[in-house]
């Protein structure tokens, strides 16, 4: 045993492993890429992490924190090596506070689990990745997720209020406040929230709750074509109103499902626009009203309103059969989460259509329309190193457009690995520089999940 | 599982976590190895070549309970029971079958008679086993049914299987006529499951030849075993073509899903299709329009428990609780709970033993706080591992197959 797994076994006693297949268990993400770490150690509190610091900074090895690793950017891959800190054993909801509406968790609390907790006392925390039942609220944080409902309700970094840190020097640091308002030296959790976890680590939260919408209700609307349904968006947001969701199902994901939906396809419908309205009963009504006389201009092809859990459920069931689907197109997916203003959506959208129609290439489109993120899924075999490099040449001509009509490379998903490469197409050299000196400034040894965001 | 299904498999696995979110083990042990994608990454680490230090491997293959919940979530259609199987077979050859396990087979997937032998009698493994029964654990039974480690309580053995009383040797000819399923633990450790059972079939024919499914030999990784067992059942139930009715969801799951697999791509690969086809639940023939009921064990508060290879049947479970709310009313204690794992998962009962026992006690401790009486199931591994772990935590909860409490027939009021 060399002396560096003795001082963590120290520290970790059983809730550490140095077996290879528990190592190559905690090597990987969603994105499939692949370093196998030398440990993998389970904190039960903050003290181990910074007593971990301590050796790791002694030692100049990784550390590399980890959630649920269903993050869709590497970052969680301990890409040169070093320990894997898994927050799995600490995942508790410490406490929901009905009057300060807000809870008090810790990192590896599972984001469904404190969804249904805080919506068992009739509260609210929206943020919804479609990766719910099993992404924690501390990768969450780290990659600032965001989901349908981010249109109406924002994103993860909305709802952070105070953070526990432990700073690669093993010492701790609090962030935030727990008030609504407080304007007292820099926002430091909002520089944490979506730093990737590569500035410090975080072992608890303070998050921010919202009084759960009484009443929900669902509209399915079928149009001819992907720029007719993105042409609705712009038509309902014209209208005032802000629902919910407004979830885009485009031609090519339309096409996807068809065969096997769960829903009927009206003839002549060539996207769908899902959008869930909510708040008090009569306001949604009003609210539907709304939509259905938004879309009149239209030539819309079919409308359904369900309002019930099933009726709504079985309207969704469009959405989720997608991503089974896409298997059916090519084996390989490249799911990249570009936003833009939404009212350039039309224009983008058609032009990966044409994109997709010059290459050959399969381009699978849908998800978050209302907030202009979508998610743009290249459909290849990864195993034909021809189509790979043809689909990164895809992907560089849609990263430029979206930054050519003010958009981001990345909504959601973060930078991680795997957009490293591309972070010059939409950060100034300048900012780059900043943010690499405020990197050092956090973690001037670079032990903290080095080797992300930034092109070495 | 060749080579070419393992790598598509593999290839279909997109790692989102999607399985992490149902497996019973990640919830357990709040570990990613305890699940299906951790699995999957060693398995394609392996498949790359990687070599893995010797007995490593076998306990990572061993602690999954091999019940499925990960394929039916699964948004890929990855048919990771499959995959794991074929791990610990891979595993098997090369390292040879664990001791404990290997005994356990020999005495379950032996032709059905001779098991019958091994269990009675007693035999040298059998004797063996028995002797590190610590005497002093609680209830004693002696049978040698499941593999002893620890504080391990066996149920009593009957005088005979239910096959030796009441099986029928098949001809052909028997046309329709429904056929009973009985799976070995039903029929040699609780035959009384199958008199309840066979009230519900009308002219039911038991067919006396019929072994084991062959899951503990799937699930161990021995697949000459499993394959034998296979194809003896199929080739006893084609002498009819009547609906089999299989009374343990585990036996369900392994004649209904796992055969098809195990002959897909082979000459046999129809006959075993035409074979599933026919296979079908108990609970089909315990449909609520035939009852309508009222004081069934008066005063009692039961729960539904439900197997985890009952999942592939979302219909049957939303029956179940039809016709178990027809018949008790306010006394069916209801709860997210209900779809909590016993923690049995056959082998993993052995190899994991602990962690087995803890999950099942849970179980039982969640039943007797919320005021249940009868946990109600449909899986002979459920029956048998929560019945031990009522015992062992003493908690005064019963544990009886839904045909033992189930009218029979309309009870006219």
């Amino acid at each position: 045993m060399s002396s560096l797994e003795r001082r963590i076994r120290d520290i970790f006693g059983e809730r550490c492993s140095f077996s290879l297949t528990e190592r190559v268990a905690y090597s990987f993400d969603a994105t499939r890429q692949r370093a196998i770490p030398d440990c993998v150690v389970f904190p039960e509190n903050a003290d181990e992490v910074g007593e971990l610091f301590r050796v790791a900074r002694e030692s100049r090895i990784p550390v590399v924190p980890r959630g649920a690793g269903s993050g869709f950017s590497g970052g969680t891959v301990p890409v040169s090596g070093g320990v894997v800190v898994s927050f799995e054993r600490m995942d508790r909801i410490l406490d929901i506070d009905e009057v300060n509406l807000v809870a008090r968790v810790e990192p590896g609390v599972v984001l469904g689990n404190l969804q249904s907790a805080v919506e068992s006392m009739g509260l609210f925390y929206p943020p919804d990745p479609s990766s719910r039942d099993f992404c924690t609220i501390g990768g969450n944080i780290a990659e600032c997720a965001g989901g349908p409902s981010g249109f109406k309700y924002g994103v993860t970094k909305d709802y952070v209020l105070a953070l526990d840190n432990v700073l690669p020097s093993g010492e701790f640091l609090r962030t935030g406040v727990e008030t609504v308002k407080g304007v007292v030296g820099y926002n430091l959790t909002s520089l944490i929230v979506g730093s990737e976890g590569t500035l410090t680590v975080v072992t608890g939260a303070t998050l921010k709750l919202l009084p759960k919408p009484e009443h929900v209700e669902t509209l399915l609307i079928g149009f001819r074509s992907t720029e007719e349904a993105c042409r609705g968006v712009n038509e309902i947001i014209r209208k005032k109103v802000v629902p919910r969701t407004i979830e885009l199902i485009d031609s090519t994901a339309v096409e996807c499902v068809r065969e096997f939906s769960p829903v009927d396809i009206p003839d002549g419908a060539g996207a769908f626009l899902l959008i869930d309205v909510d708040g008090f009963e009569s306001d949604v009504k009003a609210q539907v009203r709304r939509v259905k006389e938004a879309v009149t201009s239209l030539p819309v092809v079919s409308l359904q309103v369900e309002e019930d859990p099933d009726g709504r459920e079985s309207l969704w069931a469009l959405r989720r059969a997608i991503s089974p689907s896409l298997l059916k197109v090519n084996p390989t997916k490249i799911n990249e989460d570009i936003t833009v203003p939404r009212a350039r959506l039309p224009e983008v959208m058609r032009r990966v259509r044409e994109l997709s129609e010059e290459t050959g290439i399969p381009i699978v489109n849908f998800g978050h329309a209302g907030d202009g993120n979508v998610h743009v899924n290249i459909m290849i075999d990864g195993d034909d190193p021809a189509q790979v490099k043809k689909a990164e040449e895809v992907l560089r001509e849609i990263f430029a457009l979206t930054v050519s009509v003010g958009g981001t490379i990345s909504g959601e998903h973060g930078v991680g690995i795997s957009k490293k490469p591309y972070i010059g197409m939409e950060l100034s050299p300048r900012q780059i520089e900043v943010m690499k000196r405020l990197k050092r400034l956090f973690d001037p040894d670079n032990i903290l999940n080095p080797h992300k965001i930034f092109p070495d | 599982m060749n080579r070419v299904e393992i790598l598509e498999n593999l290839k279909r696995c997109a790692r989102c976590g999607k399985c992490r979110a149902v497996c019973p083990l990640v919830a357990e042990e709040k570990r990613e190895s305890s699940g299906a994608r951790g699995k999957v990454e060693v398995i394609q680490v392996m498949e790359e070549g990687l070599d893995f230090p010797p007995g490593e491997l076998s306990s990572f293959f061993d602690n999954c309970l091999l019940c499925g919940r990960c394929e039916v979530a699964c948004p890929n259609r990855v048919e990771t029971v499959s995959l794991f199987a074929q791990a610990r077979s891979h595993i098997a050859g090369k390292q040879g079958l664990p001791l404990g396990k290997r005994a356990f087979l020999a005495a379950s997937t032996a032709p059905g008679l001779a098991w019958s032998i091994a269990a009675k009698a007693g035999n040298a493994v059998a004797r063996a086993f028995l002797e590190k029964i610590p005497s002093e654990s609680g209830i004693f039974y002696r049978i040698p049914s499941f593999l002893p480690s620890g504080g391990r309580l066996i149920p009593r053995l009957p005088g005979k299987s239910f096959l030796d009383e009441k099986g029928v040797s098949l001809e052909r000819g028997v046309e329709d006529s429904p056929l009973l399923f009985t799976g070995c633990v039903f029929n040699h450790v609780y035959p009384e499951v199958l008199v309840d059972a066979v009230r519900h079939l009308e002219g039911a024919i038991p067919p006396r030849e019929q072994t084991c499914c062959g899951l503990p030999a799937y699930a161990a990784g021995d697949m000459e075993r499993a394959y034998s067992a296979a194809r003896k059942n199929i080739s006893i139930f084609s002498r009819g073509s009547g609906p089999i009715y299989v009374p343990c969801a585990s036996c369900l799951y392994t004649l209904r899903e796992v055969y098809p697999r195990l002959f897909a791509g082979s000459e046999m690969e129809r006959e075993a299709r035409e074979f599933s086809a026919r296979i079908l639940p108990l609970e089909e023939a315990l449909a609520p329009s035939r009852f309508s009921g009222t004081g069934v064990l008066e005063g009692v508060r039961v729960a539904f428990h439900r197997p985890c290879h009952l999942k592939l049947f979302p219909k049957v479970i939303s029956g179940v609780y039809t016709l178990l709310e027809e018949l008790f009313g306010d006394r069916l204690v209801r709860g997210e709970w209900d779809d909590a794992c016993c923690g049995f998962g056959g082998t993993f009962n052995i190899s994991n033993y602990a962690t087995s026992s803890r999950m099942g006690e849970r179980k039982i401790a969640l039943a007797a706080e919320k005021g249940v009486d009868i946990i109600l199931t449909s899986c002979s591994g459920c029956i048998h591992h929560l019945r031990e772990s009522a015992a062992r935590s003493g908690f005064p909860v019963k544990v009886l197959h839904l045909s033992q409490v189930v009218p029979a027939a309309r009870v006219d009021t």
